[in-house]
């Protein structure tokens, strides 16, 4: 067995999949925007004062995750549909 | 006002009672259900979304998440929340997509009960079967015994009873509704605690705001006197940095996968669909218990002026003053109850460590199921004790060891993954990968003291585990393309033409 059977795959967790790459893209980016140091998200330098004098950015945290959560469960919702999570597919 | 708590024995007691006696019951429904090895170790593969992703949010979040970053949110600021913030989304996720719907399958098709069967069927060595044992069993056990701590502690501080009391009720009951009901009664718990964290986790925030005054009274107050905790990345410790962030949702996302106590839950899953839909119920989960629970540390800042050494005691100090004592005490069985959901999948994990790897696969071959199972009661009661012993000698505080234990069993991660996904990872890659990645990790996380301030420069703030991985990682590669490949036999049933 040579080593040209098995060649290098550095994208090796990269669906081949076109519509998984674009979820897997979609979730990253939200996932990364907080990490952005130009793009303070829910970082902003300084107390905002929001509705029930919570800061802005504690709010801005929990409707983060909410949406995150959101966005999951399109996503699973589309690829069950997809056929991503029946038995035998894509294993 | 003063920082002691107010002990109140008797509705601690009854409170306390009440939830163990829900809990043995439970175990001793679940052990007549329990009468074979499959069913012990993953639950016969039979279990649904609710109870796959609930138990994995009770599991993975533990004591510290209810005592410990508590008290860091309290001393950083509200930037400390940033720590819950991606779990809701990920914690499942990453570890469910990357590994879980593979190892699902895989399971099923392999026979797998633990992480180390995977392991050591895809690089078809013994050896490896021995080392992660042996690591489990290094690692696990003071990871037990750190969460009987908090027990010990709270006991103590709420009834006047000596700290062992605490410790054994917590090691006891846990090893006792274990060792009878395998991981039935593990789940079964699991659920129920995952609901008291969850319902603690509000109580506790609501209770906190309302007693400082509400958030606009507490706001002011922070503005006032420590402007630097309403902003990024807090005061006085300023921690929440971008590489702090960054290095949090590694750890508690990606590296999650190679914790054995949570890698396991996807073999008891019964089929993909529920693992997707746990991914939504783990998710709902995270940030219920997270978020409201972290609101409550820093929103009792204003009324309870803490030393370092007393953060951890900021959630015990809401639920003795801004709530009626029975209330309190039910919200201190949640908190144990977080300690409880942990420790009751790592005894399971570290039993099947002795009686499944050690004995099973590599002693006695030949050893029958019933005996197995038998011997695997028997261990769940010895290694309970032997985490009793190592919380009655507490050798370094909760949270050190948590993130010690952590990285250690992180470790593990490059084996797992490129196991799944590359042919070319080979027997030798994975034996070189996990011991070179341990001696790096332990030589970073205590290096020579001439040494520190060079490794901490080098670490620049991040867990030793990043590093360390990393090197196992490209360990691993190298010495996968100078060894000889994995046999075809072995990879077709990864990797199916």
């Amino acid at each position: 067995m040579s080593s040209t059977e098995y060649p290098p795959k550095p994208w090796l967790v990269v669906p081949k999949e076109g519509w998984k790459r674009a979820w897997y893209l979609i979730l990253f980016i939200y996932y990364v925007i907080p990490l952005w140091p130009d793009v303070p998200f829910f970082v902003w330098q300084k107390y905002i004062p929001g509705p029930y004098g919570i800061p802005i950015f504690v709010w801005t945290y929990a409707i983060y995750q909410i949406v995150g959560l959101i966005l999951l469960a399109i996503f699973i919702s589309y690829a069950k549909k997809r056929g991503m999570f029946s038995e035998g597919v894509d294993e | 006002m003063p920082v002691e708590i107010k002990p109140y024995p008797l509705e601690f007691t009854v409170a306390f009672t009440a939830y163990f006696i829900l809990c043995i019951v439970l175990g001793i429904w679940a052990e007549r259900r329990t009468t074979s090895l499959k069913e012990f170790f993953v639950m016969g593969g039979t279990a649904g979304s609710v109870a796959m992703g609930l138990s994995y949010m009770a599991t993975q979040y533990s004591m510290s998440t209810f005592m410990g970053v508590p008290g860091y949110v309290y001393a950083i600021g509200w930037a400390g929340l940033a720590i819950s913030c991606v779990n809701a989304g990920l914690g499942l996720m990453v570890p469910g997509l990357l590994v879980g719907r593979k190892v699902l399958s895989l399971g099923r098709k392999l026979g797998f009960l633990t992480m180390t069967d995977y392991l050591a069927h895809r690089y078809h060595s013994n050896l490896l079967r021995g080392i992660i044992a042996l690591l489990t069993l290094i690692y696990i056990v003071p990871y037990m015994g750190a969460q009987c701590i908090g027990a010990g502690v709270i006991v103590n501080t709420f009834t006047g009873a000596p700290y062992w009391v605490g410790v054994l009720f917590m090691a006891g009951l846990v090893t006792v509704y274990s060792a009878l009901g395998g991981v039935r009664g593990v789940v079964w718990t699991d659920i129920l605690q995952a609901i008291m964290m969850m319902f603690t986790a509000v109580v506790l925030c609501a209770a906190a705001v309302s007693y400082a005054g509400g958030f606009e009274k507490i706001n002011a107050w922070l503005l006032q006197n420590r402007p630097g905790a309403l902003s990024m990345p807090g005061e006085p410790w300023k921690t929440m940095t971008y590489p702090y962030y960054a290095s949090q949702v590694l750890l508690w996302t990606f590296f999650t996968i190679g914790q054995p106590q949570l890698f396991t839950r996807f073999l008891f899953l019964k089929n993909q669909r529920a693992l997707a839909r746990a991914m939504i119920w783990g998710g709902i989960g995270f940030f219920i218990s997270s978020f409201f629970v972290y609101i409550a540390g820093l929103s009792a800042a204003p009324v309870f002026k803490l030393s370092t050494a007393e953060l951890d005691w900021v959630n015990p100090l809401i639920a003795s003053y801004a709530l009626p004592p029975i209330v309190g005490s039910v919200m201190m069985s949640g908190l144990m109850a977080a300690g409880m959901s942990t420790i009751d999948s790592t005894l399971i994990v570290t039993t099947g460590a002795v009686s499944r790897d050690i004995y099973q696969q590599i002693l006695r071959p030949n050893a029958s199921d019933s005996s197995v199972l038998a011997l695997s009661r028997v261990a769940a009661v010895v290694i309970g004790a032997v985490a009793f012993i190592f919380a009655l000698m507490r050798p370094a505080l909760i949270f050190t060891i948590i993130l010690f234990v952590f990285g250690g069993m992180g470790v593990l991660v490059p084996a797992i993954v490129l196991g799944l996904y590359w042919k070319r990872a080979t027997r030798e890659g994975a034996l070189a990968s996990v011991i070179i990645g341990e001696i790096v990790l332990i030589f970073l996380t205590s290096p020579p003291a001439e040494l520190k301030p060079a490794v901490a420069s080098i670490l620049m703030g991040g867990h030793p585990l990043l590093l360390s991985s990393l090197i196992a990682l490209i360990v691993m590669v190298v010495v996968s393309y100078a060894t000889k490949p994995t046999p075809r036999e072995i990879l077709s049933q990864y990797f199916p033409e």
